[in-house]
């Protein structure tokens, strides 16, 4: 199994430069010089070529790519100009603030999400079912950059205008302005303060998945036979769903969590987007209008990476969980 | 009795056999079409002077008005014959399916909202109580303050900025988002199932090289793909669909492989195969209609996530040329106005969640009907 | 459960993770060879002054001025936005002279100036007490420094026009002493404009750099150290910007700014930028969307101040494609666009109407100059009936003598403002018998198209930001007819007269005829049709005192800026 993932893993590393050749082409070959972006009125066409050759634009396709590639095999992005510092900085500076959200937002996700499942599985066919699964449908079906507006108008606006509520969530950006000179704690608590709305936007809309996912499965278990047996035993309910029922319903849940893995990055962007979140997503679309094709290429690796990243670890969580899959495959 | 009933209205019959959603549905569908021909007389009988959009609209209301009340009486005529309405239909595994389709209410009424949008979208000339770009404000001696009105008797949903009567603009933005979804869920599931059943019946070196290429445009980020060729090239719908189109299809094709791969070493192949039968025959008769029950369930969960995919790309400020209603569209134009207008951002909003609502239902029916044990994978 | 406990603490740790990394300021470990020593060098200068910065009353407080797009940065490169252009003249450099309220010159870095009897010097005589932020005393070397990096084209400066008629490379400047400079030119008209949008650059610390490594050099945009009244102290890349007050500004420009802080952020969506003022997360809402003013405006505790700016907003027609070269054609579409219906319908009326390139904020504005080609659809019709463009096959649209309609493309790129005139100019010219086409490009694609030696394009809408100097050669000389600017393309000899001439008088009463002269040739020749000059709009928290907003810039008053001590508020 490990070395069944391991090899699948080092193919994916041809494979994911393939798809940044792709977009390499791509993005050169769309219309338009990439140097005219930064044109101002009354620039004169020879700074127009300086431009154009600080941006490595003045050689053939084909050298620039061969160029790029040989940078990039050995560990250099390039540099940015637009941002006017290296890209390996430019994606430092905004990888933290993707992760920190995602993450979070995961986490919370699959929380909630598992529990509604389960609570949804074992109460199958009640009215309690035929709520959460209409809730559920409801924000899965959402889309994202619409919840995010509606909350901005809910918990920030109307909460401190209309309903006099003592706090409101701050709608924007990662932390307050200066607080880099507040206590550790309260710059810890500003944090999480700016975490909320956004957080809770992306909970929402994907904790409606997991919980659909869990109560399948759930179902499926529950419906065994060695669930059936359990209680002929009489052993109690809480303790068959607990010991028998969870143990098994939840292991299809660990691919779930490879599927979703990928999303640590490439899933805030339009979220990021409303709530001017300076991570990668914005990074990405300021990048691709602003064709700044070196963040783009080192974005779409690191995002691609990520999927690759995400089924070894749904092969290997699953190999843990379920041993005869490690089994049957070793 | 039941038949003089279905013959002076439709639906009526099964109301009084007592199935109040079936019949009540196409009652209702009925006496809304009526109306609407009644009320809109003017524009019925203009559109016989139409372009192609009229004529379609026209036919859709005649073919609707007849097909209807034609289903409540063959349905009313038989239920007399044999006294019961069941006993129709092959009980082959779409049948069946669609026998326990009907059990699920929740999936009935996704049904239904989906066929009133699609009805809505193809009837949008005498639904539409204005031009889509009819600008009131702009006219030679306009009023400049019916820009971004708030809802009225005049305008239900208000108007936007350019004083275009969003109602209006939701009932022709649906042609695009409902075909769009349509178009490039039909593309990507025809180009998943062909390839991934290639893959699972062939195998070696064929099937390496699909997965390879189904695992390449699985590493790409969807969402930036998607923005790079729908920013930097000249969009046109077009575009914007094979673009949708062909970054979806690798799911569908792994899906596709691995059932093929099952049903494989199921008896009913063997046996086709000691019959002598062509592997294309085999694979197009024997095997792909055993997996279309998976297929589309797929197919229809994927048309909502491509509807809030193009709204996600619209949002952005990308996708279908400007000027264009389409709903993502129509709500990134409205939410510079979220505070002073909500109406602008929010009807097209929810026209959004309620086709994305209406399609997941029927998915989640399809698949209970269907494939119990199909599970659903991550959405993005 | 074990397992999400886990995860639980690896999100802590990576925010606590990132609360930690912050302190050291994202310039660490960026460029490490310049930036950390000289970062490290401006630390322990405004170290010497702690304990004698003035306190109380005004001094103190934090201001946030939110916009929707992120800065370049200090570098010469940067000037092409006009986020960083601000930036550099008004708070992190200085320029030589800045403008009054009046916009007459007045003294900064310089305290006086000469130009010779002949207009062909120009000599400044520079403050003596202005430091760096390091410590090191500006001084004449700067400024020549300055100049000779930014009439090089590979510094990539977008203004190299401002220089012009200045002697070439060397010729042109010249150190009299450390704090007198001389330059030397041709006569020209504007021979000040220039210097006011010029930032001065530190020569002590970028000397060294081969001007063609200025764009690429981590000085720019992760470590600016200047001289002007607020210094850097760090920058998130597409996040914010963050300075602080420089205690060492010379006490006869106004000494150390009230302001302690003053933090640049960067909010993409204009809507979140609202909710941001209005739930007073933002101090300043940099160029309101005219909507947003409006919603703002019925709030308690804000303001919006809206100024005329000088910035012009057009349509360029190509005069290089047939149907657009008959000047008919290019008058009847003026005539055919309603512009104050689009001023009111796109701007909520907060914008004058133009026609011609001078702004109304420039002395050589002529308001007369407004109505003339008033809506007039009458005359748009038989215009185009002269120029044999009719209807005639009765589909609305006027066809010429071999059937072929007059269908116009207008390009422009992504913009609410320009979407929606677009939108209603094609409506208001369908009822003239005119297809117009608007379509959308990608920003680069755009400005390809319309700079290009194709000039594949027909309309295309630009706005420009004109400043105070005004040479619009580029734009409509015969000279510059294949330059990058030509949009128009049009050749016209009385036209090139008055534009060669312009350049030469210096007084203002003497060049008014020729500026009178020169617009009504264009309102002739109708090679653009102007739109408006819109004024722009900043919403502004009240707690903030003594703001003012004219057409020199949004932070041009910056220094001034002070929140009353019971308004200031700890993060």
């Amino acid at each position: 199994m490990l070395s069944f993932s391991l090899r699948r893993t080092l193919l994916a590393i041809p494979l994911l430069l393939g798809v940044a050749t792709l977009v390499f082409f791509v993005l050169s070959l769309a219309p338009g010089d990439a140097a005219s972006i930064y044109l101002r009125p009354g620039m004169t066409p020879e700074t127009l070529e300086h431009i154009r050759r600080s941006m490595g634009l003045d050689d053939p396709l084909l050298i620039r790519y061969g160029r790029w590639l040989l940078a990039f095999l050995q560990g250099d992005f390039g540099y940015s100009h637009f941002y006017q510092m290296p890209v390996r900085d430019r994606i430092l500076a905004a990888l933290p603030n993707t992760l920190i959200l995602a993450s979070g937002a995961l986490f919370f996700a699959f929380l909630i999400g598992i529990l509604v499942g389960v609570l949804q599985a074992v109460k199958e066919g009640s009215f309690l079912d035929s709520v959460l699964s209409g809730v559920t449908l409801f924000f899965y079906s959402m889309p994202s950059f619409w919840l995010a507006l509606m909350l901005i108008l809910f918990f920030s606006l109307s909460a401190m205008k209309l309903w006099n509520w003592p706090f409101s969530f701050p709608v924007s950006g990662i932390q307050s302005p200066g607080a880099d000179l507040l206590a550790p704690w309260d710059q810890f608590r500003d944090r999480i303060h700016h975490l909320v709305l956004p957080t809770l936007t992306l909970t929402l809309i994907l904790a409606g998945g997991v919980a659909r996912y869990v109560r399948t499965s759930m179902l499926d278990v529950i419906r065994q036979d060695y669930i059936r047996t359990a209680r002929a035993k009489g052993l109690p309910e809480t303790r068959v769903i607990m010991k028998h029922g969870l143990r098994n319903g939840l292991i299809p849940v660990v691919t779930l969590f490879g599927v979703y893995f990928p999303f640590l990055l490439s899933g805030t962007v339009l979220i990021e987007y409303v709530f001017a979140w300076p991570g990668m997503g914005q990074l990405m679309v300021e990048s691709i209008l602003r064709k700044d094709l070196p963040v783009v290429l080192a974005g779409t690796f690191l995002f691609g990476g990520m999927v690759v990243l995400g089924n070894l670890l749904a092969d290997l969580l699953y190999g843990v969980v379920d041993p005869r899959i490690r089994q049957s495959d070793g | 009795m039941g038949r003089r009933a279905g013959f002076l209205l439709p639906g009526l019959p099964q109301l009084l056999r007592g199935r109040v959603l079936g019949g009540g549905f196409a009652l209702f569908l009925w006496l809304g079409l009526l109306t609407l021909a009644v009320t809109r007389f003017d524009r019925v009988r203009g559109a016989l002077l139409g372009d192609l959009d009229d004529w379609i609209a026209l036919l859709t209301l005649a073919m609707v008005l007849g097909g209807v009340w034609l289903w409540s009486f063959r349905a009313g005529r038989r239920s007399m014959v044999t006294g019961r309405g069941s006993g129709e239909g092959s009980p082959g595994a779409l049948g069946q399916g669609w026998r326990a389709f009907r059990r699920n209410r929740m999936a009935l009424l996704g049904l239904g909202t989906i066929c009133l949008f699609y009805l809505a979208m193809l009837l949008t000339p005498f639904l539409a109580p204005f031009e889509p770009e009819f600008r009131e404000a702009y006219e030679v001696g306009g009023d400049m303050t019916r820009r971004l009105a708030a809802p009225s008797s005049v305008h239900l949903m208000g108007t936007d900025e350019f004083s275009q009567d969003i109602l209006s603009r939701i009932l022709y933005g649906s042609r695009i988002s409902l075909t769009i979804g349509l178009l490039a869920v039909g593309i990507s599931v025809t180009l998943g199932t062909f390839l991934g059943a290639i893959a699972g019946y062939w195998g070696g070196l064929v099937d390496t090289a699909i997965m390879r290429l189904v695992d390449m445009v699985m590493a790409f980020p969807r969402l930036v793909l998607l923005i790079v060729i729908v920013a930097l090239f000249p969009t046109t719908i077009f575009i914007v669909i094979v673009a949708l189109a062909f970054t979806q299809w690798p799911s569908t094709a792994r899906m596709v492989r691995g059932e093929i791969l099952a049903l494989k070493e199921r008896e009913f192949c063997e046996a086709a195969r000691a019959l002598g039968f062509s592997r294309g025959r085999i694979l197009f008769r024997h095997l792909l209609p055993n997996a279309l029950g998976p297929l589309i369930v797929v197919a229809t969960l994927g048309i909502g996530n491509t509807i809030v995919l193009e709204a996600g790309l619209s949002f952005l400020g990308l996708g279908v040329q400007a000027g264009t209603p389409s709903w993502g569209s129509m709500v990134s134009d409205g939410r510079d106005y979220l505070m002073d207008a909500w109406w602008v951002a929010t009807f097209p909003g929810f026209a959004i969640v309620l086709a994305v609502l209406a399609f997941n239902l029927v998915g989640d029916g399809l698949r209970d009907a269907l494939d119990p044990r199909q599970s659903e994978g991550a959405r993005r | 459960m074990r397992r999400s406990l886990s995860l639980l603490s690896l999100v802590a740790l990576s925010i606590t993770a990132c609360v930690g990394e912050s302190g050291d300021g994202p310039g660490a470990g960026l460029g490490d060879t310049f930036c950390g020593p000289a970062l490290a060098r401006v630390d322990s200068f405004m170290a010497t002054f702690a304990g004698e910065e003035p306190t109380g009353g005004r001094y103190g407080g934090m201001v946030v001025v939110g916009t929707v797009a992120d800065m370049h940065g200090m570098s010469p490169r940067a000037a092409g936005d006009v986020g960083s252009a601000q930036h550099q003249q008004f708070v992190n450099l200085m320029t030589l002279i800045e403008a009054d309220e009046s916009f007459d010159p007045m003294p900064y870095l310089a305290t006086s100036w000469e130009v010779s009897e002949d207009r062909t010097e120009l000599t400044f005589r520079l403050r003596e007490d202005v430091y760096w932020h390091d410590g090191e005393l500006t001084t004449a070397q700067d400024v020549a420094f300055t100049y000779l990096t930014v009439i090089n084209p590979a510094s990539e400066y977008p203004n190299p026009g401002f220089f012009q008629h200045y002697l070439p490379g060397e010729e042109g400047v010249e150190v009299v002493d450390s704090f007198t400079v001389k330059f030397h030119f041709q006569p020209h008209a504007d021979i000040l404009e220039s210097w006011r949008g010029l930032a001065i650059l530190p020569h002590h610390l970028l000397g060294d750099v081969p001007t063609e490594e200025l764009s690429t050099h981590p000085y720019g945009a992760v470590c600016p150290v200047g001289n002007g009244p607020f210094r850097f102290v760090s920058r998130a890349p597409g996040e914010s910007w963050t300075f602080q007050a420089n205690p060492a500004f010379p006490e006869a420009l106004g000494g150390r700014p009230y302001l302690d802080r003053y933090v640049y952020r960067v909010i993409p969506t204009q809507t979140t930028l609202l909710a941001e003022l209005i739930t007073k997360g933002v101090d300043v809402y940099v160029q309101m969307l005219p909507n947003h003013a409006a919603t703002a405006r019925e709030e308690t505790g804000l303001t919006v101040l809206s100024f005329p700016y000088p910035a012009i907003f057009f349509v360029a027609w190509n005069s290089r494609v047939p149907e657009l070269s008959d000047v008919r054609v290019r008058r009847a579409l003026t005539l055919g666009t309603n512009r104050r219906q689009i001023i009111e319908g796109v701007q909520g009326g907060e914008a004058v109407l133009l026609n011609s390139g001078v702004p109304p904020v420039h002395w050589a504005f002529d308001p007369s100059l407004g109505d003339s080609l008033p809506y007039d659809p009458e005359q748009a019709r038989s215009l185009l009936i002269a120029a044999g463009w009719v209807d005639r096959d009765e589909d609305g649209i006027r066809e010429n003598l071999d059937g072929e309609p007059l269908v116009i493309e207008l390009i422009y790129n992504q913009n609410r403002e320009r979407q929606q005139v677009g939108e209603i100019m094609r409506v208001q010219l369908r009822d003239i018998g005119v297809e117009l086409r608007p379509r959308v490009m990608e920003f680069g694609a755009y400005m390809s198209q319309i700079t290009s030696e194709e000039r594949d394009f027909e309309g295309a809408f630009v706005t420009f930001e004109t400043g105070f100097r005004l040479d619009d050669r580029d734009l409509f000389h015969s000279d510059a007819v294949d330059g990058l600017w030509a949009f128009a393309g049009i050749m016209d000899p009385e036209l090139d007269r008055y534009l060669d001439t312009l350049q030469l008088i210096p007084d203002r009463v003497e060049a008014l005829p020729v500026w009178r002269a020169y617009q009504n040739r264009l309102l002739q020749l109708q090679p653009y049709t102007f739109l408006y000059s819109a004024l722009r709009r900043d919403g502004v928290n009240e707690r903030l005192q003594d703001v003012v907003m004219d057409p020199r810039g949004d932070w041009a008053t910056i220094r001034q800026w002070w929140i009353a001590p019971q308004d200031r508020k700890t993060p």
